[in-house]
């Protein structure tokens, strides 16, 4: 499992973890039942504090990505698809909502956009 | 002796490695002096008619050296206590799982190790003395070496009290070779004077003048048994081992003090 | 043994000398953590450390190690703690050797084969005297031996202080290492933060005997905020709002010790990560507000 944090960035440390694990589960390169390092281990990995590995652990807990057992450590919940999905489209409607308010901003009306849409989109599908 | 007493002297002794060499070396030197005086006296160019001569340096030898060889033996640690707080061992060993006795213990420990260690240095060198003078090694003079060895570790008992309670070390140190010079010169003289007016009573006349006969410390302890206890004192002090009562304890109230003085420090 | 919650437990602390006095200090650390203690020199982080060890004896307060008050048994504790000053404590012509001798009749639970290995892991030789090895190496001695007898609690007082980044951090990494196993905890002052800003669980910033913070690392990083300003938006600023501020020529640092307060109520500026050594920089400042 590769974690990379970076200490400049806004994103507080817990965050980061947070969100690399989620996207490693979500891509399939985390599976079903895979251990994750206990959060000492992490956190001495990571050269960082264990407060902060188990807080990283506990929100992925509370958002079912992962159960923890005392004195096992912590796994890979199993996924629920559609659930996942959820979770992307979360993020896209986020992300969407940030391109509107830009495309707005600068008077670009909703042909324009939907025909960037449809080349970025169309593009990926040719490759 | 617990272990973890003679954890700390065996660490004592490891940095006194060096100097129980040194001192080593300079016992033997010493040694070989005294005999090589002895034979210039008695062959060469130092030789005498007169007895007295003789005697001074047989007594000079025996307690000279006795005394020489408890000031340096019996007073090792308290070289390693200054070096102690020069390397801050001193503040790091309140760390380590010893009670206040025991720190206390493992130093009266060392300077009961010691001292007896000195004791047989000297009644070496004193049986040398004798062997070369043709003198019987009578239990004077093991009581006289005995007995200087007591007051030196008294005074290096004392030194450290002082030492714990004022942290000063030049003071302690200044307070000490004073307090040593004064004892060994008061003993010196004592032997002295003993010496004198025991030829006297031979019709040997020593060099110097001396005051009226002075008591024998046994007789000394007789005069402060009386003063405390009064009459039954006489019995009690009759002999030698009420000097060694005194001392023993002197040193009890002195490990107790130095106890309690551990005990308080807020530096 | 008893079971215990905080590996030190310190309450109301008091220790007055001549011209300084160690005021109700109280924090605890947690077991299995790390706590940072931070402080400038003189500020009292020694005193305080020599008063938990008893060292020096303290006037009032309470303090408690590894779930006991050292009254009650001193020797017991003391047994399986381990302290590491700046200086190391042993003569220089003792060896290795001659410690590992000396400490196998002093713990109860010292392990030579440990001490060996990791004598052997720093690269340190067995039979040369101590009076020849160089800072970092004397250092690494001294934990080495820490960690050789079953301590559940290491108390380092300024052992960083001195020594160059690689060996720093390879001491932060034997640290993090000793700290893989929960029961065992770590109290580290330094004026050093940057050793302490990454792996410190908690914090403790200390101040003239005085204590002004404890608490979990990230809590008081998340919660204080750094913005900076232009000097003509610093002179509209409420001075009760912040800790303080440090002021030039071109604008000014404000430290707040209420990040939604700050984001709140200054939301145009920009705000700064804050570091450790930002708070402590800050805050000695605080009477006087304003600073350069």
């Amino acid at each position: 499992m590769d974690i990379i944090i970076s200490n400049a960035a806004g994103e507080p440390i817990y965050e980061q973890i947070v969100s690399q694990i989620k996207a490693q589960i979500m891509s399939g390169e985390l599976k079903e039942g895979d251990a994750l390092p206990s959060m000492r281990a992490l956190a001495q990995g990571l050269r960082i504090s264990v407060i902060t590995t188990k807080r990283a652990y506990e929100e992925l807990e509370k958002d079912g990505f992962i159960e923890s057992y005392t004195g096992r450590g912590s796994y890979v919940k199993k996924q629920n698809v559609e659930f996942l999905k959820e979770e992307c489209l979360k993020e896209i409607e986020e992300l969407l909502i940030k391109a509107c308010d830009k495309a707005k901003a600068v008077d670009i009306d909703l042909d324009e956009m939907t025909s960037i849409l449809e080349m970025l989109y169309g593009g990926k599908d040719n490759d | 002796m617990n272990r973890k007493c003679i954890a700390l002297i065996k660490r004592d002794l490891i940095l006194s490695r060096k100097r129980l060499l040194l001192e080593g070396s300079v016992l033997i030197l010493f040694m070989l002096l005294m005999v090589l005086i002895r034979l210039s006296m008695v062959f060469g160019n130092l030789k005498t008619y007169y007895d007295d001569v003789d005697t001074i340096t047989f007594y000079l030898w025996v307690f000279g050296g006795g005394f020489f060889m408890f000031s340096l033996v019996g007073t090792l640690n308290y070289n390693i206590l200054i070096s102690d707080q020069a390397v801050k061992w001193d503040k790091f060993a309140f760390t380590l799982p010893y009670t206040d006795r025991q720190r206390v213990l493992y130093r009266a420990e060392e300077n009961i190790i010691t001292y007896l260690i000195a004791l047989l240095m000297s009644c070496l060198n004193t049986a040398l003395a004798c062997a070369v003078s043709g003198r019987s090694f009578d239990i004077v003079l093991l009581g006289g070496l005995a007995g200087i060895g007591l007051l030196i570790s008294l005074t290096g008992q004392l030194y450290h009290l002082y030492l714990l309670l004022t942290h000063n070390i030049s003071a302690s140190t200044a307070l000490f070779m004073v307090t040593a010079m004064l004892f060994g010169g008061a003993y010196m003289l004592y032997v002295w004077i003993k010496m004198k007016s025991f030829y006297r009573s031979l019709g040997i006349e020593l060099y110097g003048d001396i005051p009226a006969d002075v008591m024998d410390p046994h007789q000394v302890a007789q005069k402060i048994f009386e003063i405390i206890i009064g009459e039954p004192a006489r019995a009690v002090a009759s002999c030698w081992w009420a000097v060694l009562l005194i001392f023993v304890l002197v040193f009890c109230v002195i490990f107790r003090l130095e106890i309690a003085v551990l005990g308080r420090r807020s530096e | 043994m008893t079971d215990y919650e905080n590996a030190i437990e310190i309450r109301e602390l008091t220790k007055k000398y001549d011209g300084f006095t160690l005021d109700k200090v109280s924090f605890d650390v947690p077991k299995g953590s790390i706590m940072g203690f931070i402080g400038q020199n003189g500020a009292g982080k020694s005193t305080t450390i020599n008063c938990l060890l008893n060292i020096i004896k303290y006037d009032s307060g309470t303090v408690k190690l590894l779930g006991q008050e050292l009254s009650e048994n001193e020797a017991g504790i003391k047994e399986r703690l381990s302290a590491v000053f700046d200086e190391i404590p042993f003569h220089d012509s003792l060896r290795a050797s001659d410690i590992n001798i000396l400490m196998k009749d002093i713990y109860e639970q010292w392990d030579s084969g440990t001490f060996f290995e990791y004598l052997d892991r720093f690269v340190l030789p067995r039979r040369k005297k101590i009076g020849q090895f160089s800072k970092g190496m004397k250092m690494k001695l001294q934990i080495a031996a820490a960690l050789s007898h079953n301590a559940q609690l290491l108390v380092m007082d300024e052992a960083t202080t001195g020594l160059d980044p690689v060996v720093r951090n390879e001491i932060l990494d034997i640290f993090q290492e000793y700290l893989q196993n929960e029961d065992n905890s770590i109290l580290m002052s330094s004026h050093i933060t940057s050793d302490l800003e990454k792996i410190a669980d908690s914090v403790t910033f200390i101040d003239k005997g005085r204590i002004l913070l404890t608490g979990y690392k990230d809590d008081i990083l998340d919660s204080h905020a750094m913005i900076k300003v232009k000097k003509k938006d610093y002179a509209l600023m409420d001075r009760e709002d912040f800790v303080s501020a440090r002021v030039n020529d071109y604008g000014a640092d404000i430290m707040f010790s209420d990040r939604a307060l700050a984001e709140r109520k200054y939301s145009g500026a920009v705000i700064e990560k804050t570091t450790l050594e930002d708070i402590m920089l800050f805050y000695v400042n605080r009477e006087k507000k304003e600073w350069s």
